[in-house]
């Protein structure tokens, strides 16, 4: 660690590291092949949980959304879970039903954006454009159920603070319609085009005693064989209703590998799933309440005589998110705040990932866990010899491009 | 895989911890229309059967999963709950363990669980950066979510003189 030089201090300690920040690998190279690596994740701590425990949750619920800026629901939704498991306090189901309509669309909008960014990292750019393009029409919808493409703030402690009237529902209908039409194409388009099989099969492999042991979550476990899901696992809000069932890569290949193909074929059948999970909330979703406390004061008051602790978790499109709270007696504030995102969990199982693989193939590696931070803005190579050099991100990509040209060719 | 009901597992680690169990109780919630129930159970060990009880994990399922340590500042003492689950892969199957370890500031040594589960590795490391217990047998010792440069004697976490308090620039003063 002490020789690589960073160029700058971060300013500013105590936070949570796993969200929007850049992260640095360094990779022990011998020829093309990546023999070791190490990971360094704190570059921008921005102290969020510090923040956080200084704050009351109302406060917190627009904070936590800015945790990320992709997973705009998750941290909200995982720490209103939190809370309200601390506080016991109980969220009407209409309530629940529309936070499942809000997450999986947010899982589509995701995922859509996942497999644009992996065409872009093989030098795919026409599937990422033409993937891209259709992730606007959820993006539009979510602006119409929320107000805003991101940061919907649509979680409330003990409920949402949006109804969805008639008028939208019929706007979700389309929607689903719209995905229903374009999920095969989409599959097509990626898995069965040779050049990008080419690029993703055996590639990054996770196996499932790997994946097990090094604590994997989300669609990255799951592509290792490993039917972990917490709306499986666990069920909260509708999911208990309507029940869900892990999806792993053998119900469309009929094996699996654990390598970058197997968590596009994960996501991309993960599509299909919230397109159904949607449907049947919508169909099955009763009236009622939106809301446990509609008067933030009394909510306010409520939380401070309130006390107790909670674990949240919520299947994020990543992965599980898990959010931990504490209340003391007498104060709204929370005394202690954890939030552990989906690429926390996610760190160790890069470095068998890496094992063996080539210079090429890192940016696709790094782009399969869909790590929620501004990644790879840099790779150290460290030679036998001792020799470092420093690829940026632009070199690296090109490196990928180039071997994806040179398998298309053949 | 050897499934065990709640109660059941409650009894198996009072009967295998004995006087190191210090509490252990039985939460659940409801989701959904359904009312469909979901238990955690929420205990306290001494710090010194911490591996024992990973270990006693083990035997009910091959590989438990770690969700995440979270660590709290209680003035003389540090608390760490280790959140851990077995079972998983069916509907609502799923076992939610959160083990509750208290050390004192003076002595803040916990005995390492990541050679039991390797996942654990990374939110014990942070354990150390952030609030400053110490775990002597990690096999690699570094910052991982804050810089390198950051002072190894400051604990993000701690509410004491060992608090960040010194770093933050009064934007508002």
């Amino acid at each position: 660690m002490a020789e690589i030089s960073y160029g700058y201090s971060v300013p500013i300690g105590p936070i949570h590291p796993a969200l929007k920040e850049p992260i640095e690998f360094v990779f022990d190279i011998e020829g093309e092949k990546v023999k070791g690596v190490k990971i360094y994740a704190g570059h921008a701590h921005r102290g969020i949980e510090w923040m956080g425990m200084r704050r009351n949750p109302i406060q917190n619920l627009y904070l936590a959304e800015r945790i990320c800026g992709i997973c705009s629901v998750t941290h909200a939704l995982a720490l209103a879970l939190a809370v309200e498991r601390a506080l016991n306090i109980e969220v009407p189901p209409r309530a629940q039903y529309i936070r499942l309509i809000v997450a999986e669309l947010e899982r589509i909008h995701s995922h859509l954006l996942w497999a644009g960014v992996a065409a872009h990292e093989v030098g795919f750019d026409s599937a990422f454009m033409l993937l891209w393009k259709v992730r606007e029409n959820v993006m539009d919808l979510l602006e119409k159920l929320t107000g805003n493409r991101v940061n919907y703030a649509i979680i409330q402690i003990g409920g949402v603070r949006r109804d969805i009237t008639e008028e939208l529902r019929h706007e979700i209908w389309k929607s689903l319609d719209y995905y229903r039409t374009l999920s095969e194409r989409i599959k097509v388009l990626l898995l069965e085009d040779p050049t990008f099989t080419l690029r993703t099969r055996d590639v990054g492999v996770l196996t499932k005693e790997d994946a097990l042991s090094l604590c994997a979550v989300g669609p990255t476990a799951r592509a290792s064989g490993v039917p972990k899901d917490v709306r499986q696992d666990q069920p909260y809000i509708a999911y208990a209703d309507i029940g869900v069932k892990a999806i792993t890569p053998d119900l469309y290949t009929g094996e699996v590998k654990g390598d970058v193909y197997d968590r596009t074929v994960v996501r991309l059948l993960e599509i299909d799933q919230s397109i159904d999970l949607i449907d049947k909330a919508l169909t099955n979703m009763p009236d009622g309440e939106i809301v446990y406390e509609k008067n933030l004061v009394k909510l306010l008051a409520l939380i401070k005589k309130g006390e107790g602790e909670g674990v949240g978790r919520h299947e994020a499109p990543r992965g599980e998110d898990v959010h931990y709270v504490k209340f003391v007696p007498g104060s709204e504030n929370l005394a202690v705040w954890k939030v552990r995102a989906p690429t926390y969990s996610n760190l160790l199982p890069w470095v068998p990932m890496f094992k063996d693989a080539e210079v090429a193939d890192i940016p696709i590696i790094v782009a399969s866990t869909d790590p929620c931070m501004s990644c790879l803005n840099r790779a150290t190579l460290v030679y036998p010899s001792g020799r470092k050099e420093v690829l940026t991100h632009e070199e690296l990509h090109k490196l990928s491009v180039e071997k994806t040209r040179r398998l298309s060719r053949r | 895989m050897r499934i065990l009901d709640v109660q059941e597992m409650m009894s198996f680690f009072k009967e295998k911890l004995g006087e190191n169990l210090i509490s252990c109780e039985l939460r659940s919630w409801t989701a959904g229309l359904k009312k469909v129930e979901c238990k955690e159970i929420w205990l306290e060990i001494k710090p010194n059967v911490l591996p024992d009880f990973v270990k006693l994990l083990k035997e009910l399922d091959e590989a438990p999963h770690s969700l995440v340590a979270s660590a709290e500042d209680l003035g003389d003492d540090i608390a760490v709950i280790y959140h851990l689950s077995v079972y998983s892969g069916e509907f609502n199957r799923e076992i939610q363990i959160n083990v509750r370890v208290k050390v004192p500031k003076s002595d803040p040594r916990l005995p390492s669980i990541s050679h039991l589960i390797p996942g654990a590795l990374i939110t014990e490391q942070e354990k150390e950066e952030m609030i400053g217990v110490i775990y002597e047998d990690l096999p690699e010792r570094r910052h991982v979510f804050i810089a390198d440069d950051f002072p190894r004697d400051i604990y993000p976490w701690r509410k004491d003189e060992k608090g960040p308090q010194s770093l933050i620039r009064k934007v508002n003063e």
